[in-house]
């Protein structure tokens, strides 16, 4: 046995090239498999572990107080044997007009709270930029990381918060991890000031909101816990919650969709070390078959044949994979950090030891199984026969089946790379999978952004609409109804389209009579099919008994096209037919479509004030926008279609070109490192021949050119080869990834111009990556070559 | 017994309309008696038709009064007759005063229409910093961006300097449009012209006013000066009602609006102002502006569309000029504005092809368009009728009442809807049975405005509530469980949460022992009652303090006091004012911080005014509970504070 390990550390120094290349492709793998399974494991660990640090509450309720009494409910939840620990009462109020920062509107709306004097039994707040304090000083803000993070707000910053008397400026004093608050989007967001000054800014007739914090002994109780308050109350309760499901989902929800795409690709790249490992061995067997036959007859049992390869890389692997799992290590606690960073938390080494241990049990077992079944070729070897004949021969005769009389209007080096690259099929193939497996990498990363952005100017297939403007009707002295408004819009020439998109809330009667749930929907009316509401299945809604269901909560209530659904409306009870789903990424893929004569049956009198308005080709949106405020004056504002959604768009593909940007950078990497090797030991094997070339006239240069020319036509035939694939399996394996947020039918759009600058990027990576390497044929004496 | 009252009204006022009180006019010219005859007959079948106790008309034409005079009571029940001298605010007619008195300073070199108004009141200043953007004409013709909040509509206010104090408020408003490229219609843009009047003349809005376009008008029983309401003795208008009116308390008014709505004019007095428009800008041998200038305040300068059934128009397009609408009527272009004075109102219209103008002033509020005729209809045919031309319907709605519905609630669902809301303004309203059971009634307060209406379900959750103004849309939010939990909507608008009755139980009542004041007080809250005045404290807590007094001072001047009166105390940040309406009373309120030594208390104060008299509660609690405070004792106390002052006035402190 001693013998099987010498010999297998003497391969590894031996074929340093190789060796180099396997390992870089297990390092990378390796990165890549437990930087998605960390990521997507791990995601919460950050919120988990401020949520444990600042005592964050399980469920927080807002209510009014003309309602229901503080005490009396705050007493309910103090007697539960589950509750741990009940908070303050803190004065609140939302607030429906937006703040402005350095004279910018910002698209979050806020819930102004009043924090108090002394510290909470939980919810505490950390103070991270800022003096430490218990509460905001008078006429100061405390503000959550999140929206100091989006916005670049730092303590000493004004922020001019709409109060009863217009614009109040008030000092950003600190910017805090809020345990509740502090989610990239949670909107609204609550913001904090010094205790009873809600009074001093806002009309008393407003001050009506409280809130406290519930924090359980164990927040798997939540649900049943609430069930026993809703029970309490009859059945219904008029304030609103945040359970600690909803908290998680502000916090990771976008995050988790991210590490499955680096999961799915992780698999990717075990195939592409599977595929390195397989092609290393066998061309290793077929090299050293003499040695092997040598081994046989000095006594070597079939068995320490195989041995020798298992143990060889399984040493490789002792290396790489320990490598691979440091630089996973790292980029998962820097990715978390970066991605959590609203919670101020980081993720410990400690705490990613033990998948790391794992990962490394795991994955030396899965290489040392794998390599024991790849070598079983060398234990078929005959000694006899290997001695004397060799294998090498074999792999020299292989032909490369290409005829040089059909290739003479080609270069000669072009010529070799040709030949070389029938000749090394193997080779060729992991080092085109690896660049297939890049540039699907690089296509999701353009054609992912180039969808998200996209979605600004195609709002309808993310299941809103397709129109351009967006119209309020208002006014209030001077308005226009909504009959007249349809019916002018529709006499324009630079109209095509125009349909209401009111937003509304209904109640959904559940079926198996358990209770009720609002829903929030779109009451759509007009030219519904103009302003391109689109539906997945079935049809949008045409007569009053009918509506669509948006397809998550098409699932969440169990329906299909056909069946009904009830809805109480106004205090109306209605059962509707639904005749469509639809897919929408709004309110995760919740929702209803429904007409305005649903509505009218229980509102009569029920306008929509909401449209929007498809333009003619020709038609600047802006000057349309103009000229309808010049025209109806104070009766209607316009806002270009994708204004209300911009601001939060910006935030997801942040986050969405970060980890997508991480995985193409690491196949690209691996592409790179697969070439390098890939060169090396193709120079390595036929030194000889370079040196033949090089003795027959071939300048240094050509022979380098033979070496990279191969390189290049491999990467673009991969190239080629990936993009055919991207166009066939994107849309499904998107949909798959995204159907969480109700995109079930992902709306891909390719960036072909992006992809136009990618390939050419990936060719120049590959490129250099022969390139460097190649260099050393310009070393080469011929003399010693041939003497070899 | 109301039954009664709104019968013997309406027989009065059928008695009173073939009386036809005819009061001596200022008329110069003789027109047809025909003619003169039908306007008259026009006049007292339109009396007869409205609710309102009584208006006052003036028709002009050429260099000529030829028609006014007053029709029915000055007030409901009571004996004193509208007359043309009858002094009536006309509401945002007064806008177009304003435009003459800044076009006079454009004529003088002192103003340029299109230069900014910062040339003229450096200090003005918006949120978003545009103020500079914005030009005087913009200001003229609503087109600056400033939105209408009217929040001073219910300020107390009523020094010379609440306009500058109202216009240097806009500090904190961004503007909703760009200066200048669409309408937004504002009483903010005619107080900043109010406000430059007074920057650029040195003189006070109303002074200036009376000075140079009052004066010279000869318009005697005009004026927006609040120390002459007394002496003229100005009318103070009515409140609607179901089926009736009910006479305005005597001080409803908005001090920082003055330059866009609150001028009282009477009818002869119009009549002056009509033929100086009519005449080029001269009156008698007064030239208050140049021809040019007048045609510039007619001249349409910004779109807009109309969509009021009281104009008969359902979105039809007009245009802004200076003060003025400028639109179609009759095949004729017109120029008119109206005024809504909440309780009282005006309408003139200018046919400047004819030469002649009409004007009428009502003595109460503007009327449902679908049941009464509106005053534009009547303005536009008195210039029909003094050419002799048959009476037309514009100017009466061209739809049906989109409210008009057959639906009947079961008797048996009324009791869930009744209650008391509470919006998220500050507001109340009661919604109870009527006297026969057989359907509802909703009261809205707010300050010193009062809704009344019956209310008309058009379904299960909507209802319209109806009174003699029109018809206001409530939906109810009901749930599955049948429950009525709040509403949306009605006639001040908003979001409405039922109160749960058993809250109440929290609190007691408590009252003077005349009489004169009463509220709710939380039960765990002890009250001392010395007269009218009184200290309430939490029965275990007592440095959290609530102290009432009755005093004879307007709450403007004591709210003045308390804010720059604090300068020199301890304070801590700045002194914070606001009026609000709560409950059936608009409050001054102030609040402030003080630090004495490690003591840090807030205090808030909250004035409001009944009868002349003054109500002061000042609530004291150590730092941080202000809030709470508010909250759970100061706003169940204002919510239903009750002020009905007896006797004489107090000796003031």
């Amino acid at each position: 046995m001693h013998a099987v390990l010498l010999i297998a550390v003497a391969n590894l120094k031996r074929k340093k090239g190789q060796s180099l290349m396997v390992g870089s492709i297990v390092t990378l793998s390796v990165l890549l498999l437990f930087t998605g399974l960390n990521l997507i494991r791990e995601i919460e660990t950050p919120f988990e572990q401020m949520y444990s640090k600042q005592r964050g509450s399980h469920l927080v309720l807002e209510f009014d107080t003309r309602i229901y009494r503080p005490n009396d409910v705050k007493s309910w939840w103090i007697a539960r044997p589950e509750v741990l620990s009940v908070t303050d009462t803190f004065e609140c109020l939302e607030m429906r007009e937006t703040a402005y920062f350095n004279g910018v509107e910002l698209s979050t709306f806020f819930n102004i709270a009043e924090r108090s004097l002394n510290p909470t039994v939980h919810d505490d707040l950390r103070i991270i930029k800022g003096e430490p304090s218990t509460y905001p000083e008078s006429g100061s803000v405390w503000i959550p990381s999140a929206l100091a993070n989006s916005s670049s707000m730092v303590p000493g910053d004004i922020l001019e918060i709409p109060t009863a008397e217009g614009l109040q400026p008030f000092i950003v004093s600190a910017v805090i991890v809020d345990p509740r608050n502090s989610a990239p989007f949670g909107n609204p967001t609550m913001i904090w000031i010094t205790p009873g000054e809600l009074a001093y800014y806002f009309p008393l007739s407003r001050l009506n909101e409280v809130m406290f914090g519930v924090r359980l002994k164990n927040p798997n109780d939540t649900d049943s816990v609430w069930s026993e308050f809703i029970d309490h109350l009859d059945g219904i309760y008029s304030g609103k919650i945040l359970t600690y499901k909803d908290i998680v989902y502000r916090y990771t929800a976008p995050f988790g969709i991210m590490a499955v795409m680096l999961i799915a690709f992780s698999v990717l790249a075990l195939l592409v070390t599977g595929f390195t490992i397989y092609g290393g061995i066998t061309s290793s067997i077929l090299a050293d078959f003499k040695v092997i036959g040598i081994l046989r007859a000095q006594g070597f049992r079939p068995d320490d044949v195989r041995y020798v390869y298992q143990i060889q890389y399984f040493l490789l692997a002792l290396v790489a994979v320990p490598i691979g799992l440091l630089a996973g290590i790292f980029v998962v606690q820097t990715s978390l950090t970066l991605l959590m960073s609203s919670t101020g938390e980081s993720v410990s080494f400690s705490i990613l030891l033990i998948p790391a241990v794992a990962t490394l049990i795991v994955f030396l077992i899965a290489i040392y199984a794998l390599v024991g079944w790849v070598a079983r070729r060398a234990e078929a070897v005959q000694p006899a026969d290997a001695i004397r004949y060799g294998a090498a021969s074999e792999t020299k005769k292989q032909s490369s089946g290409l005829s040089i009389q059909r290739l003479s209007a080609l270069s000669v080096p072009l010529i070799i790379a040709l030949k070389s690259m029938f000749q090394q099929r193997r080779r060729v193939l992991f080092l085109g999978i690896t660049v297939i497996f890049t540039t699907l990498a690089g296509s999701l990363a353009v054609d992912l952004n180039h969808t998200f952005t996209y979605m600004m100017d195609d709002l309808a297939l993310f299941g809103f609409d397709g129109g351009d403007v967006r119209v309020t009707r208002g006014g209030k002295r001077f308005s226009i109804r909504h009959e007249q408004f349809m019916e002018e819009m529709n006499q324009r020439d630079d109209v095509v389209a125009i349909a209401t998109w009111d937003f509304m809330e209904a109640t959904v009667m559940l079926d198996d009579g358990s209770g009720t749930e609002k829903l929030s929907g779109t009451l759509i009316d007009g030219d519904v099919e103009g302003a391109d509401f689109r539906i997945m299945a079935g049809r949008n809604p045409v007569s009053p008994n009918e509506t669509a269901l948006a397809v998550n909560s098409a699932k969440t209530y169990s329906k299909e096209v056909g069946d009904s659904i009830r809805f109480y409306l106004n205090g109306h009870e209605q059962s509707l037919e639904v005749v469509g789903i639809y897919q929408s990424i709004n309110n995760g893929g919740q929702g209803f479509r429904l007409l305005l004569d649903t509505l009218r049956a229980a509102n009569p009198l029920a306008a929509p004030i909401q449209y929007t308005i498809v333009l003619a080709d020709n038609v600047d949106p802006q000057q349309f926008m103009t000229d309808l405020e010049a025209k109806y004056g104070e009766a209607v504002d316009a806002q270009l279609a994708n204004h209300f959604i911009k601001d939060q768009m910006t935030a997801i593909m942040k986050a969405m070109r970060m980890t997508n940007g991480f995985l193409a950078i690491i196949f690209l990497s691996a592409s790179a490192i697969v070439i390098f090797n890939s060169t090396l030991m193709t120079i390595a094997e036929n030194r000889q021949m370079f040196g033949i070339l090089k003795t027959v006239g071939m300048t240094p240069n050509q022979l380098r050119q033979s070496v990279v020319y191969g390189v290049v036509v491999q990467a673009i035939i991969a190239i080629v080869i990936s993009l055919f694939v991207w166009q066939i399996i994107a849309t499904s394996l998107l949909s798959v990834l995204f159907s969480g947020i109700g995109l079930v039918d992902f709306p891909l759009q390719h960036d072909y111009l992006a992809t136009m600058v990618m390939v050419p990027l990936i060719l120049m990576v590959c490129f250099l990556s022969a390139w460097f390497p190649s260099g050393r044929l310009l070393e080469l004496n011929p003399k010693n070559l041939i003497v070899e | 017994m109301k039954q009664q009252v709104q019968s013997n009204y309406l027989r009065f006022i059928q008695t009173f309309m073939f009386m036809a009180i005819l009061v001596p006019g200022a008329a110069r010219a003789d027109i047809d008696p025909t003619i003169k005859t039908d306007i008259d007959e026009f006049l007292v079948e339109h009396l007869r038709t409205i609710p309102v106790p009584g208006f006052s008309v003036v028709i002009a034409r050429g260099n000529d009064i030829v028609f006014q005079q007053g029709y029915g009571l000055e007030v409901v029940n009571e004996s004193s007759p509208m007359t043309s001298d009858s002094s009536i605010a006309i509401g945002s007619l007064t806008k177009s005063f304003t435009a003459v008195a800044v076009m006079q300073l454009v004529e003088q070199g002192k103003v340029e229409l299109d230069q900014s108004i910062q040339i003229y009141l450096p200090w003005f200043e918006t949120a978003d910093r545009r103020a500079k953007d914005i030009t005087v004409r913009h200001l003229l013709i609503n087109a600056s961006g400033i939105p209408s909040e009217d929040r001073w509509l219910y300020s107390r206010d009523i020094s010379e300097s609440a306009i500058e104090k109202g216009v240097r408020a806009l500090r904190n408003n961004r503007l909703v449009r760009t200066p200048g490229e669409s309408f937004q219609y504002s009483n903010e843009n005619w107080s900043i012209l109010g406000a430059m009047i007074t920057e650029i003349t040195g003189m006070p809005y109303s002074l200036y006013l009376q000075k140079h376009v009052l004066n010279p008008l000869e318009m005697t029983r005009s004026t927006t000066s609040l120390d002459r309401f007394e002496d003229m003795n100005v009318l103070y208008g009515h409140h609607p009602d179901v089926d009736s009116v009910t006479p305005a308390k005597p001080r409803f008014l908005a001090s920082a609006l003055p330059a866009g709505s609150e001028l009282r004019v009477s009818a002869k007095d119009m009549g002056h102002y009509l033929l100086m428009l009519l005449n080029g800008g001269k009156y008698k041998r007064e030239q208050l502006l140049m021809p040019e200038s007048v045609e510039a305040l007619h001249e349409p300068s910004i779109d807009f569309v109309v969509n009021m059934p009281d104009l008969g128009a359902i979105g039809q397009q007009a245009s802004y000029g200076m003060g003025w609408i400028v639109m179609e009527m009759d095949n004729r272009t017109v120029v008119h504005h109206g005024g809504d004075a909440i309780v009282m109102g005006s309408w003139t219209l200018l046919d400047l092809e004819q030469g002649a103008a009409a004007s009428i002033l009502y003595g109460g509020p503007t009327l449902d368009p679908y049941r009464f005729p509106a005053k534009i209809w009547v303005v536009n045919n008195l210039l029909h009728l003094l050419n002799g031309k048959p009476i037309t319907s514009a100017g009466l709605p061209v739809d049906t009442d989109p409210t008009a519905n057959d639906y009947h609630l079961p008797q048996t669902l009324l009791d869930r809807y009744v209650g008391t809301y509470l919006s998220e303004s500050g507001y109340r309203m009661q919604t109870k049975k009527s006297s026969d059971g057989q359907s509802l009634i909703t009261q809205v307060k707010p300050g010193d405005i009062r809704h009344f209406g019956k209310l008309d379900f058009i379904s299960e959750s909507s209802a319209v509530s109806r009174n003699i103004s029109g018809a206001a849309v409530i939906n109810f939010i009901i749930t599955p469980g049948q429950q009525v939990t709040g509403a949306v909507g009605g006639r001040v608008g908003g979001t409405w949460q039922k109160r749960d009755d058993t809250l109440l139980t929290n609190l007691r009542e408590s009252g003077s022992a005349d009489g004169s004041v009463a509220f709710l007080l939380p039960t765990n809250w002890t009250i001392e009652w010395t007269d009218n005045n009184f200290i309430a404290h939490h029965s275990t807590d007592t440095e959290i303090q609530i102290q009432g007094h009755m005093s004879g001072s307007a709450a403007a001047k004591l709210v003045e006091k308390l804010k720059y009166g604090l300068s020199d105390s301890k304070l801590i940040g700045d002194v914070q004012h606001r009026s609000e309406s709560l409950g059936n009373f608009l409050w001054e309120q102030v609040m402030w911080g003080t630090q004495e030594n490690d003591n840090v208390t807030h205090q808030l104060e909250a004035f409001t005014e009944a009868a002349g008299r003054t109500y002061q509660i000042s609530a004291t609690t150590r730092y941080g509970d202000l809030t709470r405070l508010a909250r759970e004792v100061l706003n169940p106390i204002l919510m239903d504070f009750e002020f009905e002052p007896q006797g004489p006035l107090e000796h003031e402190h």
